[in-house]
């Protein structure tokens, strides 16, 4: 299983990266900004994304919406992950499409699973 | 004859004027039997009489050298003298045919000579005679002619004089008695005026003092004695003397004052107010004293400027509070606006009094504005509501309001106590915007540092050495701790600042317990504590997420305290119209005295809790705020014998949620 990971905190990304490849076993790519996703996630077609919601520039919403314009990248299932743990918050960033909210922090060790049950959970 | 004589006009005047003298049937008095004895004397015959004549008796006031009170006047000798106006004189009666049969010619003591001068009053009348008889024939020369007449002229001289000095008696003696009744109706004025309560004084139309009440020298300090040498002015206030002269003046001129004001100044110098009426008695038209009747108003007047200062006061304080202060009249119009007030709304007084409180009011929901106006202030009295005003520029703005209801003069009146809340609204978005801020700012890093612990502890990056494990396995659970402070805090935080909507529904009670205890089965079973529910069928009107939030909460806590191998009950019950639920454990329990506080924030039973057994401190205060928030309560009882504790929470039960459903 192939995995995007975009966040433009390294520390999350390199965290994230260990947690998904070492814990889950998982092919891990990431990207420090909305535009480079864009580009990885076409040039990578990864199984999903996981998608930093506040991000100088283009933020989350702004990268799911380019995600899901373009023809390569609109069936990759997207999961957002961020610092607000509101319940508003959270509807609010479901019912922009994504599968599931994930919020920091998260436990690493937990985070593979999470990540696979949203997605079982989506088909 | 007597009837005769009684006929005459002349015969009534004389009997009017004999009895004026008070004379008749009077004892024997030496002034009369003097003149008699003078009489004999100076006519040298044994008999004198002083004789009064009676409307049918001769009556011998005197007499000398005869023992006869009285005969009948027919027939007398002094009836014919006094006929006349002068001296009758009879040489010898016998020989007188209107004397010879008299008794006293006839038989004894056998008069022969008599002479007499008539007592003729000032206004002519003869009311009897001086007389002298002898038993012998005889006549008097010139002499004792002149004598005689002389001395009848001294017995009417003395009759008179008695007379005179009698009227004046008289007179004296109704005028001591006119005197008397004067004095007794001044005592009886003047013990009115002394037991008066009020200030009574008369003084000449100069000043100087006639009278002065008890009350009056009681108040003012002075000796009824000190005021007969004292002026008017002297117990004026120095300050007011010259309004008190004018006012004397007026009254003195003519004028009356009902509603006087004067000042006094009392022996030691006390201002004294009193109120009261100043006249003046007029004799013939001139003034001849002023009168004063006051009441020592110093104390009401006291009483007075003392309500005037506390109006004062509170006006001052009204107008000076920073909240703004309306009231209005039972018809909803405005009567008092304080500055703050105009401030707040933007308009000045003038443009608010008598105006309808809705002018103040941004378009209100609904159809009538007033009808909406008076079941909205129906249900401000007494609380803090909010409303959407609109200030004169058009502004809408949010404002508490919090009404009461009072009583006046002027019928039923409700305050508004009014607060400009929008300074604190800006406030509360921007601490909103703060928290979130912190929150993401927070989370961020502490997802790496615990990210990278959880890493290192699961040996997946390698293993570590014995005590470097240690050191690790003690930053990851700290980094745990601190992140379930933060989402505590951030939790507490949004749902105080009403920030949280509950997603009310008709939730069943078994399912959050069965849900709760599977979220804290893995605490559980590590400190060997056995979770049981009891079996229910309640359900509740509640937003089920944050009730599993609550009763883990509390289960988490139950099972902390709880001692190894010990057992925690779950357990729920209708107590109509709310279902509640309680969570009884068997460990330490909670101090009485610490019942209430531990519910509030970073309040745990012992100091050490959050570090030995981990936690917050925010646990309870979250919980009692998501149970407030349903309209609940929560609270913690004594567990049984004394050993562990009971927290239980109540919610409204699901008919709640069938009385509100139609609304929505």
């Amino acid at each position: 299983m192939k995995i995007l990971i975009i966040d433009d905190e390294d520390d999350i990304r390199k965290i994230a990266r260990l947690s998904l490849a070492r814990v889950g076993g998982m092919d891990v790519v990431d990207a420090s900004n909305g535009p480079d996703g864009v580009r990885k996630a076409e040039a990578e077609r990864p199984d999903a994304i996981l998608l930093d919601v506040m991000m100088p520039g283009m933020d989350g919403p702004a990268t799911l919406a380019m995600l899901r314009a373009g023809e390569a990248t609109c069936k990759i299932p997207i999961l957002f992950l961020t610092a607000k743990a509101m319940t508003t918050e959270i509807e609010r960033l479901r019912a922009l499409g994504a599968v599931a909210v994930l919020t920091k922090p998260f436990d690493p060790m937990l985070l593979p699973k999470q990540v696979r049950q949203a997605l079982e959970e989506a088909k | 004859m007597a009837a005769k004589l009684g006929e005459t006009v002349d015969e009534v005047a004389r009997l009017q004027a004999l009895a004026r003298y008070d004379v008749f049937d009077t004892p024997a008095e030496a002034d009369f039997d003097d003149l008699s004895r003078l009489a004999a004397q100076i006519c040298g015959t044994p008999i004198a009489l002083v004789t009064l004549i009676g409307a049918t008796r001769q009556w011998l006031k005197s007499k000398v050298g005869l023992e006869i009170a009285e005969t009948p006047r027919e027939g007398a000798f002094c009836d014919h003298t006094i006929r006349g106006q002068g001296l009758v004189e009879v040489k010898d009666v016998s020989a007188d045919p209107r004397f010879a049969a008299n008794p006293w010619t006839v038989g004894a003591p056998s008069i022969r000579f008599y002479a007499g001068a008539p007592l003729l009053t000032p206004e002519g009348h003869a009311i009897g005679a001086l007389c002298v008889m002898d038993t012998v024939p005889r006549a008097l020369d010139a002499r004792q002619r002149e004598g005689l007449t002389a001395l009848a002229r001294q017995a009417i001289q003395v009759m008179e004089l008695r007379r005179r000095h009698a009227e004046l008696n008289e007179s004296m003696r109704e005028r001591t008695g006119a005197q008397r009744a004067l004095v007794e109706s001044e005592e009886r004025y003047k013990d009115i005026f002394e037991g008066s309560s009020d200030l009574i004084q008369a003084a000449t139309p100069d000043g100087r003092l006639l009278y002065t009440n008890r009350a009056w020298r009681d108040t003012l300090g002075y000796s009824d004695a000190e005021t007969k040498t004292m002026r008017v002015m002297d117990v004026i206030h120095p300050d007011h003397r010259a309004e008190c002269a004018d006012l004397l003046q007026w009254v003195i001129e003519g004028g009356d004052v009902d509603t006087a004001q004067l000042v006094f100044q009392s022996k030691d110098g006390r201002r004294i107010v009193a109120d009261g009426s100043v006249s003046c008695k007029r004799v013939d038209g001139n003034p001849v004293a002023t009168r004063a009747i006051m009441r020592d108003a110093t104390e009401r007047r006291r009483a007075e400027e003392k309500l005037r200062a506390s109006e004062a006061r509170t006006r001052s304080i009204i107008d000076n509070m920073l909240g703004g202060l309306i009231t209005i009249d039972d018809q909803g119009c405005i009567d008092t606006v304080n500055p703050a007030a105009e401030h707040i709304f933007g308009y000045r007084r003038e443009e608010l009094l008598g105006q309808r409180l809705s002018a103040l009011l941004a378009d209100a929901p609904g159809l009538d504005k007033n009808e909406y106006l008076r079941t909205a202030f129906a249900k401000a009295i007494g609380r803090v509501t909010e409303w959407e005003g609109q200030r004169k520029r058009g502004e809408v703005f949010p404002f508490e309001l919090s009404m009461f209801e009072f009583e006046t003069e002027a019928g039923r009146q409700f305050a508004g106590s009014i607060r400009d809340v929008s300074e604190r609204r800006e406030v509360e978005r921007l601490k909103n915007q703060f928290i979130s801020t912190v929150s993401h700012e927070l989370r961020t890093p502490l997802t790496s540092i615990r990210g990278s612990l959880s890493l290192l502890n699961s040996g997946m990056l390698g293993d570590l050495p014995g005590e470097a494990k240690e050191a690790v396995e003690i930053a990851e659970r700290n980094a745990v701790r601190l992140i379930g402070l933060i989402n505590d805090i951030l939790d507490l935080e949004r749902m105080e600042a009403g920030r949280i909507e509950l997603s009310l529904a008709d939730a069943e009670i078994a399912s959050v317990l069965s849900r709760s205890v599977e979220a804290v089965r893995g605490v559980a079973e590590q400190q060997g504590v056995l979770v049981e529910i009891l079996e229910t069928n309640t359900r509740a009107w509640a937003d089920a997420d944050r009730l599993v939030q609550v009763v883990v909460n509390l289960l988490g806590n139950a099972i902390k305290f709880s001692p190894r191998g010990q057992k925690v009950t779950l357990q729920a019950f209708a107590v109509e119209p709310f279902v509640e639920v309680r969570v009884t454990d068997r460990g330490r329990g909670v101090p009485e005295a610490l019942r209430e506080t531990v519910f509030e924030r970073f309040k745990q039973v012992e100091a050490s809790d959050a570090r030995e057994k981990g936690g917050t401190g925010l646990g309870l205060a979250i919980c009692k705020t998501i149970v407030e928030l349903h309209g609940g309560q929560i609270g913690v009882l004594a567990g049984d014998a004394g050993r562990g504790s009971t927290f239980f929470f109540r919610v409204p039960d699901a008919t709640r949620g069938r009385q509100e459903a139609p609304a929505k």
